[in-house]
């Protein structure tokens, strides 16, 4: 080109006249010339290369256009008085999820709830919550949430409608049902409801209400009258007894109230208190928590369970001279154990340790039991006068009588007659609740108005007329007496976000008629009449209602000075109707029980919950028919493959898993899975049980024996996470023995010699050589650490949810979870020790250690993953560029990866919703895809105390940083704080002599001590 | 004519974008029927006023 462009100017100079010129045409109309510019040395365009970039552009344009809308930020017009942005606000309530009724304390951010915690003022609680409580957040922001009332068109689809037209609709069908009017509920614990529905009935007087739970303790409350005269079985201090003996009974799982029986349990499980350290006998079928947390486990099947305690009577009789008011001697513990190869010696420790533990130790059974054996385990408790744990200062509180089943079979049979004129169902799902042999769903059809107050679409509300769209309990008022001695209330946190009203607001409004006009705050002003005339002059309060009022909602609850009755003596006429001979059981028995996570399934449109593993098989997302290696083997399955279950009252299939020791011929099954109308998460998730279920059950509700059972063909993929990240080959190298993963000891060991686990690791412990050299100018200030007791752990996985809730995890789903994709960064790990059939099993939660020399720290290209200066491992996400070198490098395998950007991928999307947007914390970023996670030790927590500190001109104070685990954690198993605050309740755990770091021989130095677990075995065993 | 095949070009690549975006990689990521029953627009927020806030601890909650 430069050649050709000289060679025309050489041609100009050659003219020696000027030529001036002001144009370019000459050069550009040169055809060489311009080919010459026209071509660049690659053979490129200028026009082809703008062509290119443009098109380049447009491409990329197109291609990022889907960006999410991050919508329009906009100042407070008029700031709220209680907010300042930035800072979070509490508000006390009441959890409304189950018939516990937990006193809960929900963090709400720019007016919005975030968080739910324990209400640590309420009682019963002690600001602590469960899971569900914590995930029921998620419930309120569910997009599947119905966000109007509608009605049901010819063609049988749901048209939104107008309140206004609902109402007027449904109080017309009142006001002409000619026949009864029922009102179909789960238990009401509100005074104010309740009086509510009494001023229903009097409006509409053929109106009868029927109150109900999936689960409840009708049986056991029954045998506790007959023995007693008095209306409810007391609670018990489960804290000052020495030996417990579960009989069938979860009472750390789901029989009674979780929160504070796991509480007062761990109490008697203190290190630091080891002269008072109970002893936990779990005598039951299948495997469940409290068997999880026993020391001694033996199996028995359920309808075994009444001659277990009349053999064990017969021993206290024998061995101990105690006089008995029943012929027990039928009842022969050698021919018991015999033929339900029970150890001989296990039955003799429990026998000998009621005895030397009389008025210290508790027999408790479960509620699924029959009414005879709660009579025969009153008598046993009496007997020995272990009466002196039942709880005298509080008892339960019930405002109304659960129905029957035969109430139940009754209102059927009256529906098929033509006798009811309306079925209400009021916040409950009966379709899906009530066996189906009872046919009450087909019974619906013969009813003229069917209606639903639900929040959600759900089986009942899919065969109704009218569906009332009602709030979530974060946007209603309420109050609740479960106990004498206080009231809790229940107060919104959040205007409606939909076009919802409350329940009671809703029922309120059919009371006053067609001639009122729906206003705004009906049910408030309501409940604040009842308060100020019924409930507020009993209190004998000394200041006046609205202070009175106000310092009420504040606090969450109030305290009553009641008193209760004494339950008096034991009544030997209970005993008369009592089995007197012992029965034999050959047929396999059906066990159905109340779901750890799900519950009775309301919920079961949470991804929070319905991602929790079974704490017990570490299953998510899918109910299965858990069974034993033996009766696997007789059946012919494996995992995941089919059987069908026939309880003589129908026949349904399920998935299998075999479940290290579990009962022969015992077969479990969890409720609230199954659901046929749920939401998008909930659908097709796992099998229901009511197909199971009998109206008229022979033994009980939940049991069912004598079923059939058989192999089905085909598979069910059931996904579990207790196999992720597996590394053994095979039992037998003991590989997390040998490593320093786990370390037991017995409560004998330790009262011996509080140094054995020193000792035994000093012995074992090789010091691996340095990486670093020492730096001791590291770590002078705060250095953030945390201790796990594993005496008090038992398990349950609250924390899991809270951690989920407070640092913005995304649920993955069932397909991801089976390829080991797992998002949450604390897990609770299961060890089984011992034979299949009778394990040992130990627990173990895990999070990232933090470790001073963390092994993901000097593998990552990018520097994402560092340390900070007090001591904690962070995860820089804007610099993460997903090798994953850091998971693989660590050895606590307690990363996460963002293989996808989940709450994208996660049913087309469900996370992205707008709405969902409202749950997440605004202080925890939320993590896009190709970014690797793990627990932070909730550093949010920390800044805010750091700014604290810095607002006030004070040093930090570890103790004032709560994790968001340790937060939910009801046996207060899990103590944060700052290691350098030598005087601290925290670093007295740190320094523990039963303390350990987990792998210690790879020398990371974790920041996380484990409090080894002491089971309290006699000296024999150990 | 140079021009002309430019725009040409950009327009080709306009259509030859929109259609990769909207049916390849539709096809993809397998997105064939997205299923949003209940799409939640302009969710509101608004605090009830008359509930009480407090404090987390429960001292010095009046």
């Amino acid at each position: 080109m430069a050649e050709n462009f000289g060679n025309k100017n050489k041609e100009l100079e050659l003219k020696r006249d000027p030529n001036y010129w002001q144009g370019f045409k000459e050069i550009h109309d040169d055809p060489k010339f311009s080919k010459a510019v026209n071509k660049n040395e690659n053979g490129l365009s200028r026009r082809k290369f703008l062509a290119l970039i443009g098109t380049s552009a447009a491409l990329a344009g197109v291609g990022c256009s889907d960006y999410r809308d991050k919508g329009e930020i906009m100042p407070y017009n008029k700031m709220p008085e209680e907010i300042s942005l930035g800072k979070p606000t509490f508000y006390a309530s009441t959890c409304n999820l189950c018939p516990n009724f937990c006193g809960i304390l929900i963090r709400t951010r720019e007016g919005r709830p975030i968080k739910v915690d324990g209400n640590p003022d309420h009682p019963i609680s002690k600001g602590k919550i469960c899971a569900r409580g914590q995930a029921s957040i998620l419930d309120l922001y569910d997009p599947d949430r119905l966000q109007n009332p509608l009605r049901k068109s010819k063609e049988g689809k749901f048209l939104k409608t107008t309140w206004e037209s609902a109402d007027t609709d449904l109080i017309k069908a009142l006001n002409n049902a000619e026949k009864e009017i029922a009102v179909i509920t789960h238990r009401i614990n509100s005074p104010t409801t309740k009086k509510l529905l009494d001023e229903f009935i009097n409006k509409y007087p053929n109106t009868k209400i029927y109150f109900y739970e999936l689960f409840d303790n009708s049986i056991r409350n029954k045998a506790w009258k007959k023995s007693y005269g008095t209306d409810s079985y007391p609670f018990i201090k489960w804290n000052e007894a020495k030996v417990i003996v579960a009989l069938e009974a979860d009472f750390l799982g789901n029989d009674g109230n979780k929160i504070e029986n796991a509480r007062l349990f761990a109490e008697g499980r203190d290190v630091d208190n080891i002269k008072n350290f109970s002893r936990l006998y779990s005598v039951e079928a299948n495997m469940s928590l409290t068997g999880t947390n026993s020391d001694y486990r033996l199996k028995v099947k359920p309808e075994l369970q009444y001659d277990f305690v009349m053999c064990l009577l017969n021993e206290l009789s024998r061995k101990a001279n105690i006089k008995m008011p029943i012929s027990v001697s039928y009842f022969s513990m050698k021919s018991f154990m015999k033929d339900n190869g029970l150890k001989e010696k296990y039955v003799e420790y429990l026998v000998n340790d009621l005895i030397n533990n009389q008025g210290k130790a508790i027999v408790y059974a479960g509620r699924s039991l029959p009414e005879e054996t709660h009579i025969a385990v009153n008598l046993l408790n009496d007997v020995l006068g272990n009466t002196k744990l039942y709880n005298t200062i509080s008892s339960d509180f019930s405002t109304t009588e659960l129905n029957t089943l035969d109430d139940f079979n009754k209102l059927v049979k009256e529906m098929n007659n033509g006798n009811v004129s309306v079925v209400i169902h009021f916040d409950s799902n009966p379709v899906y609740h009530f066996p189906e042999n009872m046919g009450y769903k087909e019974a619906l059809k013969k009813v003229e108005t069917v209606v639903a107050l639900t929040e959600s679409e759900n089986e009942s509300s899919a065969v109704s007329d009218l569906v009332f769209a009602i709030n979530h309990q974060f946007e209603s008022w309420g109050d609740i007496k479960t106990r004498t001695g206080f009231y809790s209330l229940q107060q919104p946190v959040i205007s409606p976000i939909f076009n919802t009203r409350q329940k009671e607001e809703v029922i309120l409004q059919w009371t006053k008629g067609l001639e009122s006009k729906f206003e705004g705050n009906l049910y408030h002003k309501y409940l604040m009449d009842n308060w100020r005339v019924n409930i507020y002059p009993t209190l004998n309060s000394k200041i006046d209602f609205k202070r009175f009022w106000y310092g009420a909602l504040n606090e969450g609850v109030v305290l009553t000075n009641e008193k209760i009755k004494s339950f008096g003596k034991f009544k030997n006429t209970s005993l008369s109707g009592l089995t007197i001979s012992p029965v034999k059981s050959n047929g396999y028995t059906v066990i159905v029980k109340e779901s750890y996570a799900l519950g009775d399934g309301r919920q079961a449109n949470n991804g929070w919950l319905q991602e929790l593993p079974n704490p017990l098989a570490q299953i998510t997302w899918d109910n299965y028919a858990s069974l034993s290696k033996t009766t696997a083997k007789n059946l012919g399955v494996k995992n995941n493959d089919k059987i069908s279950v026939d309880t003589g009252s129908g026949k349904k299939v399920y998935p299998i898993f075999i479940q290290p020791g579990a009962a022969n011929n015992t077969i479990t099954i969890d409720s609230g899975y199954g659901r046929t109308t749920v939401g998008q998460v909930g659908e097709g998730t796992g099998f229901s049980i009511n197909g199971l279920m009998s109206n008229k059950p022979l033994y009980t509700p939940w049991i069912y024996t004598n079923a059939k059972v058989d192999r089905e063909k085909g598979t069910y993929v059931i996904a579990a996470d207790q196999e992720h990240n597996l590394f053994e080959k095979s039992p037998a190298e003991n590989i997390f023995g040998k490593r320093g993963i786990l370390f037991e000891g017995t409560v004998n060991e330790y009262k011996k010699n509080s140094h054995f686990l020193k000792e035994d690791h000093d012995k074992r412990h090789h010091a691996s050589p340095e990486i670093y050299p020492p730096q001791k100018e590291l770590y002078q200030g705060v250095k953030w650490g945390m201790a796990i007791d594993l005496n008090k752990c038992i398990g349950c996985g609250d924390c899991i949810v809270a951690c989920n809730a407070e640092n913005n995890v995304p649920i993955v789903g069932k397909e991801q979870i089976e390829k080991g994709r797992r998002m949450h960064w604390l897990r609770i790990d299961k060890y089984y020790s011992g034979s299949y059939d009778e394990p040992v099993i130990s627990t173990q939660p895990m999070l990232c250690q933090h470790c001073d020399d963390a092994p993901c720290e000097n593998v990552c290209p990018v520097a994402a993953t560092t340390h900070s200066e007090d001591g904690l491992n962070q995860m820089v996400y804007n610099r993460c560029v997903g090798t994953r070198y850091c998971a693989n490098n660590c050895p606590y395998k307690v990363r996460r990866f963002n293989y996808f950007d989940f709450r994208d991928s996660f049913k087309d999307g469900y996370q992205t919703e707008q709405i969902f947007d409202l749950v997440y914390n605004p202080e925890v970023t939320v993590r896009s895809r190709g970014v690797m996670e793990k627990c932070t030790f909730c550093i949010q927590r920390i800044m805010e105390e750091k700014a604290d500190a810095i607002r006030d001109d004070r040093e930090i104070i570890g103790s004032n940083v709560n994790t968001a685990c340790q937060d939910a954690c009801s046996t207060s198993a899990i103590k944060f704080g700052d290691i350098n605050a030598k005087d601290s309740e925290f670093v007295k755990y740190r320094n523990h002599e039963l303390g350990y770091y987990v792998l210690e021989e790879v020398n990371t130095k974790p920041n996380v001590t484990y409090i080894a677990k002491l089971r309290n075995t006699h000296t024999e065993e150990s | 004519m140079e021009r002309k095949k430019f725009f040409y070009s950009l327009g080709f690549g306009f259509i030859g974008a929109f259609a990769a975006k909207n049916i390849v990689l539709g096809m993809l990521s397998k997105k064939v029927k997205v299923r949003k029953p209940n799409v939640v627009k302009n969710s509101r927020v608004k605090i009830n006023p008359l509930a009480v806030s407090r404090n987390k601890t429960g001292i010095n909650n009046g």
